[in-house]
């Protein structure tokens, strides 16, 4: 492998959070009335600084029906740092292209350039008709490989027109050219989405899914890349169970797991079935029929542990073991591959000093 | 009602001199609309006393959430009237949007819904319905965020949005008030049933009272009341000589050629606002400043370069303060003042205009707190 710099980043808990699974999801019933920690603003202030200090390269704000509003977190933590940038997701088809390319450009203007884009075209049918968006699966895809085209075309600054299938602009862009457009990281594990990233995206992500799985899907989106001669990065989002000793470790995620009732975990797998998400259904693939009876039965593949899946969407794995062996296991993606990592853990103001102190120097 | 003080934030850069009408590209002297001015005008508007900073929506500004997000760790009790457009985003993102901003300015959040006058521009921006249908929408939009606010959960059919099961995840308990401007048939309307304060662009009394009469009307049809609002440039001196001298100047740097080409631009508009704010000077001789004074101390020299809000209150202190409260005591009970540059001049209204009211603040002023 060629040696890359490793990209580090961390999430931002703008849903909730705490020393629970049960803290940061978005599936009801499952979720309690409230978080142990609420995503109030002065206590995102403290994970961002946090994952600042201890040299995060950007923090991830996600996006969803029980999120803050990341574009606006962004703007307002991003004057309570200097350095960290922020990988704002947001979903193209729910705001206009050329509106949401002005924002960007006021956002860099805010964030002194520290702006990285997530685009999370939306896997649930149900969250999105809720939005007022009515598009089918695939569909979304195109929509956001228009939306992508157009935004940039406002970037490139006056006079531009597009005319989409999706969106239609008659003399619009920036009244500047924009001078840092800001790289574009790209969900999506379906065929479709595996097409748009291949055309549209600077760094593919994936969720934490098995070396194998990962393999797979990388040589599959270079391939389509080659063919558009374009070359982009890839990522993985992980969460972290990192300990001084193994057995610390598991006993954690043990501690985590064993708080799961079992409605908790048959309302996981209702709502999480439900989703047409490809990625999701990878996920969930992880631990399906699975009878776990202690909590290393949820480990599906050297030290990455499913069990946090069973009730969080989206990223379901996290990598468990003392620092050396995380460390290890992100050196194997690393090889695979991968070359930035967008990690959490139970709490993520805690858990971000413990990583960044403990596991990212045994990474390089 | 107590009067509540606002000031405009230059979000598209602020300047010593007139602006031409697109906002941001005066000749003169500029001051970028740099976040760090940016924050060192609001922080100088919350000192001056003001209760809320109008940010404005258009090409040439930067986005108004953001700007209030960032503003938000800037300033410690400052509201945010933010300006946007209904059209942009589907009705449910901007519901917990706004929601979302509720919580990190700390429930400082005010929404200014401006449904946009010129095709032009909204299609500029992918937006290619007309005038009439854009209103329509914007009653449409604004009657599912109220609904998502009051933390309903329901479905909805209308002619622009279509939601199923929509509901706010984590309602906030305060929604944002709602400001509105627009002065076509169509635009109040709108007010009248979905806003809670109803803008106007500075015109002089005779023409705020036939508005205010006829909206009451409407709003009573649906048995709501409305606060109505007023947006003006000050130009406030010691002396009312002062004053016009400095009327005077602003006048004087603007280029005939600019003047001409800024006329021809606005006449284009199809906003009712815009064409009201032109018959305010339309056919009149220019020999003297004083001339386009359209009624006691009201100037309407601003609206020969700027679209939008195009007149000024230009008099002393006290003449400034006596039309406040003129124009309160028609029924305006928010003002949204600016002016030339607006640093300079939040601090001297707020210092030398404001203490002169009768009529008390919404907010209590830094001044009246024995600073």
């Amino acid at each position: 492998m060629p040696s890359v710099s490793v990209e580090f980043n961390w999430f931002l808990p703008t849903n909730g959070d705490g020393r629970h699974l049960t803290d940061n999801t978005s599936v009801a019933g499952v979720r309690g009335a409230a978080a142990h920690r609420e995503p109030e603003p002065d206590y995102l202030v403290q994970v961002a600084r946090a994952a600042e200090t201890v040299g995060f390269h950007a923090a991830l704000v996600p996006t969803g029906a029980a999120c803050e509003d990341g574009w606006l977190l962004a703007a307002a933590l991003a004057q309570e740092t200097r350095r960290l940038k922020f990988l704002v997701a947001f979903r193209p088809g729910l705001e206009l292209p050329a509106y949401a390319a002005q924002k960007v450009a006021t956002l860099q203007a805010f964030t002194e350039g520290r702006l990285l884009l997530n685009v999370v075209t939306g896997g649930d049918q149900d969250q999105q008709e809720a939005y007022g968006d009515y598009l089918q699966h695939d569909e979304r895809y195109a929509r956001t490989a228009e939306f992508l085209q157009a935004a940039r075309r406002v970037w490139d600054g006056p006079g531009q027109q597009y005319d989409g299938q999706y969106y239609r602009i008659e003399d619009g862009g920036l009244r500047r050219p924009l001078d840092h457009v800001p790289a574009v990281y790209f969900g999506g594990a379906s065929a479709p989405a595996e097409q748009v990233a291949a055309r549209h995206a600077d760094v593919y992500l994936l969720w934490g899914e098995t070396p194998a799985m990962v393999r797979e899907r990388i040589e599959r989106v270079r391939r389509l890349a080659d063919e558009q001669g374009r070359r982009l990065r890839y990522g993985i989002r992980l969460h972290v169970i990192a300990r001084r000793t193994e057995d610390e470790a598991w006993a954690e995620a043990d501690r985590l797991w064993r708080e799961l009732t079992p409605q908790a975990i048959e309302r996981g797998r209702a709502a999480l079935g439900a989703s047409q998400s490809v990625g999701q259904a990878r996920m969930l693939g992880l631990h399906a029929g699975k009878n776990a009876r202690q909590v290393r039965d949820l480990e599906v593949a050297p030290h990455l542990w499913a069990g946090v899946g069973l009730v969080r969407g989206g990223a379901g794995t996290a990598l468990v073991g003392d620092y050396e062996q995380v460390a290890g296991r992100l050196r194997e993606y690393r090889d695979l591959g991968i070359d930035t990592f967008i990690l959490s853990g139970y709490p993520n103001l805690e858990e971000a000093w413990r990583v960044g102190e403990n596991v990212l120097d045994r990474v390089h | 009602m107590s009067i509540e003080l606002n000031w405009y934030l230059p979000s598209h850069g602020d300047f010593h001199g007139l602006t031409n009408n697109q906002l941001g590209s005066s000749r003169g002297h500029v001051r970028a609309n740099h976040p760090d001015y940016l924050a060192d005008v609001a922080r100088a508007i919350e000192y001056a006393g003001f209760n809320a900073i109008l940010i404005p929506t258009g090409p040439t500004c930067h986005d108004a959430w953001v700007v209030s997000a960032a503003l938000s760790r800037a300033t410690t009790r400052l509201k945010f009237l933010v300006a946007f457009r209904p059209g942009f985003v589907l009705p449910a993102v901007a519901a917990q949007t706004a929601q979302s901003l509720q919580r990190i300015t700390g429930g400082r959040l005010l929404l200014n819904v401006v449904t946009g006058g010129s095709s032009v521009e909204q299609r500029g921006y992918g937006d290619f319905l007309d005038h009439d249908q854009r209103y329509a929408r914007t009653g449409e939009f604004l009657d599912i965020v109220r609904r998502l606010w009051s933390g309903e959960r329901f479905s909805y059919e209308g002619d622009y949005y279509r939601l199923r099961d929509a509901r706010l995840r984590r309602p906030v308990d305060t929604a944002p008030p709602v400001y509105f401007g627009g002065a076509s048939a169509a635009a109040e309307g709108v007010a009248a049933r979905y806003s809670d304060t109803y803008l106007f662009w500075g015109e002089p009394p005779a023409m705020v009272r036939e508005r205010i009469a006829r909206a009451d009307a409407l709003a009573a049809g649906h048995g709501r009341t409305l606060r109505y609002g007023y947006r003006v440039h000050v130009i406030a001196r010691d002396t009312e000589a002062q004053a016009w001298a400095e009327a005077e100047r602003l006048l004087r740097e603007v280029p005939k050629a600019d003047i001409e080409q800024a006329q021809r631009h606005l006449a284009r508009s199809e906003s009712a606002g815009q064409a009201r704010m032109a018959s305010l000077h339309a056919g009149k001789t220019l020999n003297h400043v004083r001339d386009l004074e359209i009624y006691p101390n009201l100037w309407a020299g601003i609206g020969l370069v700027r679209g939008g809000a195009g007149t000024a209150l230009v008099g002393s202190h006290a003449q400034v303060a006596e039309r406040i409260e003129e124009l309160h005591a028609l029924g305006l009970d928010s003002f949204i003042l600016s002016g030339y540059p607006n640093l300079e001049e939040a601090l001297r209204v707020g210092e030398e205009v404001v203490p002169l009211l009768k009529a008390a603040p919404a907010v209590p002023l830094r001044a009246a707190g024995g600073l």
